[in-house]
C-alpha cells in the first residue's frame, strides 16, 4: 500500500479498454444530472488521481448493501466497481482475516489520516455496551468510533446506517442506532435503501472519486439527485392513479391491467428513491412494475410504520413535510402568493429531467 | 380537435366525474380542491394545461391537432416521453381515459395535502404554467440548476495534482465546500486540461471524441 494506482491504472491493467472506461464515464455523469461536458472531466480525474481509500465497516446488517454494490450493472460490471476505490477492509469481500485483517483498520486509520472515506453498512447497538455486535472479540462501536475519528466523510450505506432499519425497529431490543447518531463530527452522506440501488451506490462513489466533495445534499442528508422525488411521481402506473383506476384485490382484472397498487398498501406516495426511474437489475424492473407496491424501504423508520398491506390513509404520519426538501420549509400548508409560486417552481425542479442536459 | 379551451372544459369534466366516482372515499383527497384547469396553452401541436385536482396536481398534454393524436395513440401506455420546454427537460408519462383518449402527464404535487384552498392550488398551477414557459429556469442556459453548477465549481476546486503529491496533503480539505485551495492543475502535454476550465458552458475548445480516445494511450481493444 505504499502507492495508490489510480482507478483508470487498474481498468487498464485487468484489461478494461479505453472504449469502455470513457463510457462509463459518460453513463455514470447522465446519471448523477451531470451535464456531458463534465464526463471527460470524470474521465480526467480517474486516469489522474490515487484512488480514494475506503474503509468499509459492517455493523448489524444483512450484507445486502454489499450484494447490491458488486452486482452494480454498469458496462464496467462488478469486478471493476471495486476497483474504483481502494477497498481496503470490507469484512465480506477482503481475503485478509484474523488479527490481520483487525490491524488493517489500524493502519489505514494512521497512514491516510483525513484522506479515507468510511463506508457504513449497518449500524452499532448500543444496549449492554455494545455487546450484540462483536468485531475482533471488541463492540462494533468502538471500531466504528476508530475509524471514522480520522476519515475526511462518512458514508451511510442502506437504511440501517441511514435510519436503524429493521433492528432498530420498536421495541429495538439492541439498542441499534443509526451512523449519524454516534458520530457527529463528520460530514455524513445518506443512501438509504434496503438495499440501495447499485447504479446509485456507485454514481456517489464515483462523485467523491472525482470532485473529492460530497454531491449536494437534501435536508436529511441525502444525495438529491436520487433522492428528490418519490417512486409515485414518476411511477409509470402513475396515469392509473390520476384516473382512479386501482387494484382492490391480488389478481383481480385490474391487476391484470395494470392499475395503481394504492389500495394495496403501495407507499409509492411518500416514498424518496429513484426506484421508478433508474429501476433495478440494470433497468430491467422494479417492485411496482412486478405487481407489488412499493414498501418504502428507504424511509426513516419503514418497519414502524404499519403492515405493507396496509393502505396510506394519513399523509402525514410518514411525515411528508419532513421529507419534501424544499416544500418542506414552506410546509403547514401553502397559502399566499409568494409561497405557491415558490412550491410550484420548486416542484418544477424536481420534475424536471435529471439526467444530464442534451 | 378540439381548441384549447373546449379541450380544458372536457378534462374538467372528465376529472370530476372521476373524482365523484372512482376516487370517493380515498382518504388521501384534500377537501378543501376541487376539480379545476388552470390557464391552457397551445404548445407544440398540443394543448399544455395543468390540472388541479383533490388528489394531484399535474401537467396535462393533450394533442390538439389530428397529426399528434395520431402520434399520441401511437406510444405504449405507461411509457415517458421527454419534452424540451423553455425552463428545461420534462419527462411526461403516457396516459388514456375513455372519453379523453390518450393524454401525457407530468406531476408537480401528489398528494396536495399541503394546499389549504382552492386559491393556493391555482396560485401554484399558475405560477407553474409561467415558470414551465421561463427561459432562465433552463438549466442548459448555465443560470440555474444546483447539480450544474456544484460540479461547475468543484472542477476549479477540484485539484489532481494536490492529492497526487501526497497522501495526507489533501486531509484539511473540507469536503463540502469546494472553495478551498486551488493550486494549479500540473501542465499535461497528453492530457486536455479540463481541471482548469470554469463553468461547462464555456467549454468550447474541448477536444474531439477522437481526439480524446487517441490522444493518450491506445485503446487496447479486444481484451475483454
Amino acid at each position: 500500500m505504499t502507492e495508490i494506482e489510480t482507478f483508470y491504472d487498474v481498468l487498464r491493467r485487468q484489461g478494461i479498454s479505453r472504449r469502455s472506461f470513457l463510457k462509463f464515464c459518460s453513463l455514470t455523469a447522465a446519471s448523477l444530472g451531470l451535464a456531458p461536458e463534465l464526463a471527460p472531466q470524470m474521465a480526467y480525474a480517474l486516469e489522474t488521481k490515487p484512488r480514494t481509500p475506503v474503509l468499509w465497516l459492517h455493523g448489524l446488517e444483512c450484507t445486502c448493501c454489499s450484494e447490491a454494490f458488486i452486482r452494480s450493472a454498469h458496462p464496467l460490471a462488478s469486478d471493476v466497481i471495486l476497483s474504483m476505490i481502494s477497498l481496503d477492509y470490507d469484512d465480506t469481500i477482503m481475503a485478509a482475516a484474523g488479527h490481520q485483517a483487525e490491524a488493517i483498520v489500524d493502519e489505514i486509520v494512521e497512514k491516510y489520516k483525513g484522506n479515507y472515506i468510511l463506508a457504513c453498512e449497518g449500524n452499532p447497538p448500543l444496549n449492554e455496551d455494545g455487546m450484540y455486535c462483536i468485531i475482533g472479540g471488541k463492540p462494533y462501536l468502538d471500531q466504528l468510533k476508530k475509524a471514522a475519528s480520522n476519515c475526511k466523510a462518512i458514508i451511510s450505506w442502506g437504511s440501517c446506517a441511514s435510519w436503524g432499519c429493521v433492528q432498530a425497529a420498536r421495541p429495538n431490543p439492541t439498542q441499534a442506532v443509526p451512523i449519524h447518531k454516534v458520530i457527529r463530527d463528520k460530514p455524513i452522506i445518506k443512501v438509504p435503501g434496503c438495499p440501495p440501488i447499485p447504479e446509485v451506490m456507485t454514481a456517489v462513489i464515483t462523485y467523491i472519486a472525482t470532485f473529492e466533495k460530497l454531491p449536494e445534499l437534501d435536508r436529511q442528508g441525502r444525495p438529491k439527485m436520487f433522492y428528490s422525488q418519490r417512486i409515485h411521481d414518476k411511477c409509470y402506473r402513475r396515469p392509473h392513479f390520476d384516473a382512479g383506476q386501482f387494484v382492490e384485490a391480488w389478481d383481480d382484472d385490474s391487476a391484470r391491467k395494470g392499475y395503481c397498487l394504492y389500495k394495496m398498501g403501495c407507499k409509492g406516495p411518500t416514498t424518496y428513491n429513484a426506484c421508478s426511474t433508474t429501476r433495478w437489475n440494470g433497468g430491467v424492473s422494479f417492485p411496482i412494475q412486478s405487481g407489488h407496491g412499493c414498501i418504502g424501504c428507504s424511509e426513516d423508520g419503514f418497519w414502524d410504520n404499519g403492515g405493507f398491506y396496509n393502505r396510506l390513509t394519513n399523509i402525514h404520519q410518514f411525515g411528508i413535510e419532513a421529507n419534501a426538501d424544499d416544500i418542506g420549509k414552506t410546509a403547514a400548508g401553502v397559502v399566499g402568493a409568494a409561497v405557491a409560486a415558490h412550491a410550484a417552481v420548486s416542484a418544477l425542479k424536481r420534475a424536471r429531467d435529471k439526467g444530464g442536459n442534451a | 380537435m378540439p381548441d384549447a379551451p373546449a379541450a380544458a372544459e372536457e378534462l374538467e369534466r372528465v376529472f370530476r366525474r372521476i373524482h365523484e366516482t372512482r376516487m370517493d372515499g380515498v382518504p388521501i383527497l384534500n377537501p378543501q380542491l376541487q376539480v379545476e384547469v388552470v390557464g391552457v396553452r397551445s404548445w407544440n401541436g398540443c394543448s399544455l394545461a395543468v390540472l388541479v385536482t383533490p388528489w394531484f396536481i399535474n401537467l396535462m398534454l393533450l394533442p390538439a391537432t389530428v397529426e399528434q393524436a395520431a402520434a399520441f395513440a401511437a406510444l405504449p401506455l405507461g411509457t415517458k416521453q421527454l419534452h424540451r420546454l423553455p425552463a428545461g427537460r420534462f419527462e411526461f408519462i403516457v396516459g388514456e381515459e375513455a372519453d379523453l383518449g390518450r393524454y401525457e402527464m407530468c406531476s408537480l404535487f401528489s398528494p396536495v395535502l399541503e394546499f389549504e384552498s382552492q386559491e393556493a392550488a391555482r396560485l401554484a398551477a399558475a405560477a407553474a404554467l409561467e415558470a414551465l414557459f421561463d427561459a432562465s429556469l433552463d438549466p442548459a442556459s448555465g443560470a440555474d440548476e444546483p447539480a450544474r453548477t456544484d460540479a461547475a465549481r468543484s472542477v476549479d476546486g477540484t485539484t489532481p495534482a494536490a492529492s497526487a503529491a501526497g497522501e495526507n496533503d489533501v486531509g484539511d480539505r473540507d469536503l463540502t465546500s469546494s472553495a478551498t485551495r486551488h493550486p494549479e492543475l500540473p501542465p499535461s502535454p497528453t492530457a486536455p486540461q479540463m481541471g482548469e476550465r470554469g463553468a461547462a458552458s464555456s467549454l468550447p475548445a474541448l477536444p474531439s471524441r477522437r481526439g480524446f480516445l487517441t490522444g493518450r494511450l491506445q485503446p487496447r481493444e479486444g481484451s475483454r
